[in-house]
């Protein structure tokens, strides 16, 4: 586990922009509740504006979770950031722009915590 | 022969008993009477002024009680000192220690106040055990993306 843990951080770290494509692609589609915790936390650190909508735009996926660990875990994550510019940016854009109306309103109470903390 | 020695035994007699005389009885009138007052030409003498009467029992007893009460005075002034002494010779173990008490807590208050000032840096253990994590994270970041990929699918358990 510690192995995997260490992968999915270098992968989340890489410079190559194809990793934040490969741990969307297998980390967060993943049957584990564990990767896929351990893939979003990454992804949140990382703190790119692509690796934050993957966790922000896609359902099923970091805060849209359907297991509420995994998607509370990603909000912490979120929540513990030093510079939230970036993951606020995204969060309004989804307000404002997003199709699905369920993750508007993750992506507004996401937004309120932010604002709260 | 005795007629003459005795006349010269009565000189000597009363060449000494004068003066012994004289330290008894003064010849000036005015030696116990320095106001010179006079009663029917006469010089009185001390003896005169001196009480006759006898005080009357109650002058007596007011007498008695003002000696009994300046001696209760003077007995209880001994007793205060006495007691103020004592007090002070059992409580100067008290006075003692409580200024030793004052001054070692004014020592504690000092290295307290050092306490303050001292920063004790206490080893934090996530970030020691960071940079191994790091370490092997660094090491991952160096292999191309496909690897990785790689590795994580074998990783992930079925």
């Amino acid at each position: 586990m510690e192995n995997l843990e260490n992968i999915i951080e270098a992968l989340a770290q890489h410079e190559d922009e194809q990793g934040v494509a490969v741990l969307e692609r297998i980390g967060t589609n993943c049957n584990s509740d564990d990767v896929r915790e351990l893939t979003a936390k990454a992804l949140a650190r990382r703190n790119t504006n692509e690796s934050l909508k993957v966790l922000v735009l896609h359902e099923g996926k970091g805060i849209n979770d359907l297991n509420p660990r995994v998607a509370m875990s990603t909000v912490n994550e979120i929540l513990s950031l030093e510079d939230k510019t970036e993951i606020m940016q995204v969060l309004e854009d989804t307000i404002e722009m997003h199709s699905n109306e369920e993750i508007r309103e993750t992506a507004h109470s996401v937004k309120a915590l932010i604002e709260l903390s | 022969m005795n007629r003459i020695r005795l006349d010269g035994g009565l000189n000597i007699i009363k060449r000494i008993a004068p003066s012994k005389g004289n330290n008894k009885v003064s010849e000036n009138p005015f030696a116990s009477n320095p106001f010179g007052i006079s009663f029917k030409g006469k010089i009185l003498k001390a003896d005169i002024f001196e009480a006759t009467a006898k005080p009357s029992i109650k002058e007596t007893i007011s007498q008695r009680g003002k000696m009994a009460a300046s001696a209760i005075v003077g007995s209880l002034t001994d007793l205060k000192s006495a007691a103020t002494q004592r007090l002070e010779q059992t409580f100067k173990p008290v006075v003692d220690f409580g200024r030793q008490v004052k001054a070692h807590a004014n020592e504690i208050i000092d290295r307290v106040n050092k306490f303050d000032l001292t920063q004790f840096k206490v080893p934090n253990l996530n970030k020691e055990k960071a940079p191994n994590l790091n370490i092997e994270v660094e090491k991952l970041k160096q292999k191309p993306v496909t690897e990785l990929e790689d590795m994580l699918k074998q990783a992930i358990p079925a």
